[in-house]
């Protein structure tokens, strides 16, 4: 799943570890999203995109799916 | 929240605070005194006509205080990684202090008993960490979980297969150690996934 993390970090300036002060979560945690190796939970999902005062969708989008519908 | 780092075999706050750096030196301090004490009493206590027991047990006694007043130090500033490393260590240092005693007596038995405390201490804080821990850090520490034990059973069964095909017979108490260190390795790769 790709995301905008990075850049709207850096529009607010913030470092990786004062979004993960923010979160509530580890440094690491907000480097692995950002490197789009970990797909965060939806509750922390939706504590982002509360956190940028933006919807879910304009933060992550949907990458290649594992699979697909019958 | 408190960021809490991995460590061996489950999330671990494994950097204690720089606070508890001169506390965790006393804790050593501490239980050296009263190992060296404790020895020593054991000795004065096999020795016919010796009145030197009270004297190390008081200084065995003091030791364990000092040890107790440091562990008390960081249980109040609420570091569990300070409080992990300290059950861990005080602990090892324990183990086989029963020997020091007269074989029997209730001194042995406490020495026995003793290593059980810092154990305690350990798990407890372990299980504090893990709580404290946000989910990548539960998933990387599921996943070394899942390595070290898969390793660790199928190391249990080579070294029964040995046996059983006339190898020597192995001391089984080090499997503790063969799963901590396969956690330990199943957490240096989940953590590299995820860097």
């Amino acid at each position: 799943m790709k995301n905008r993390l990075r850049v709207l970090r850096a529009e607010r300036d913030w470092s990786q570890a004062d979004l993960a002060e923010r979160l509530g979560v580890s440094r690491q945690t907000v480097n692995a999203i950002e490197a789009d190796r970990y797909d965060p939970s939806l509750p922390l999902a939706f504590g982002i995109a509360r956190v940028f005062g933006k919807l879910i969708e304009e933060i992550f989008e949907p990458g290649a799916l594992h699979r697909t519908a019958p | 929240m408190a960021h809490v780092e991995l460590g061996i075999c489950g999330p671990s706050g494994v950097r204690p605070k720089k606070e508890s750096g001169p506390d965790l030196i006393l804790m050593g301090i501490g239980a050296a005194v009263f190992i060296l004490a404790f020895a020593s009493t054991g000795r004065a206590l096999r020795a016919p006509g010796s009145s030197d027991a009270l004297s190390f047990g008081a200084v065995s006694v003091a030791g364990l205080a000092l040890a107790a007043w440091a562990i008390l130090r960081m249980w109040r500033r609420q570091d569990d990684a300070a409080l992990m490393e300290a059950g861990m260590l005080s602990f090892i240092f324990f183990l086989g202090l029963h020997e020091k005693a007269p074989k029997g007596s209730p001194l042995a038995l406490f020495a026995a008993l003793l290593p059980l405390a810092p154990a305690a201490l350990f798990a407890w804080s372990t299980i504090r960490i893990a709580r404290r821990a946000d989910e990548l850090q539960r998933r990387i520490a599921q996943e070394a979980l899942a390595f070290g034990f898969v390793v660790s059973l199928f190391a249990a069964l080579a070294g029964a297969a040995l046996e059983a095909a006339g190898l020597p017979r192995l001391n089984w108490v080090w499997m503790a150690g063969v799963l901590v260190l396969t956690c330990g390795v199943g957490m240096v790769l989940a953590n590299r996934r995820y860097r």
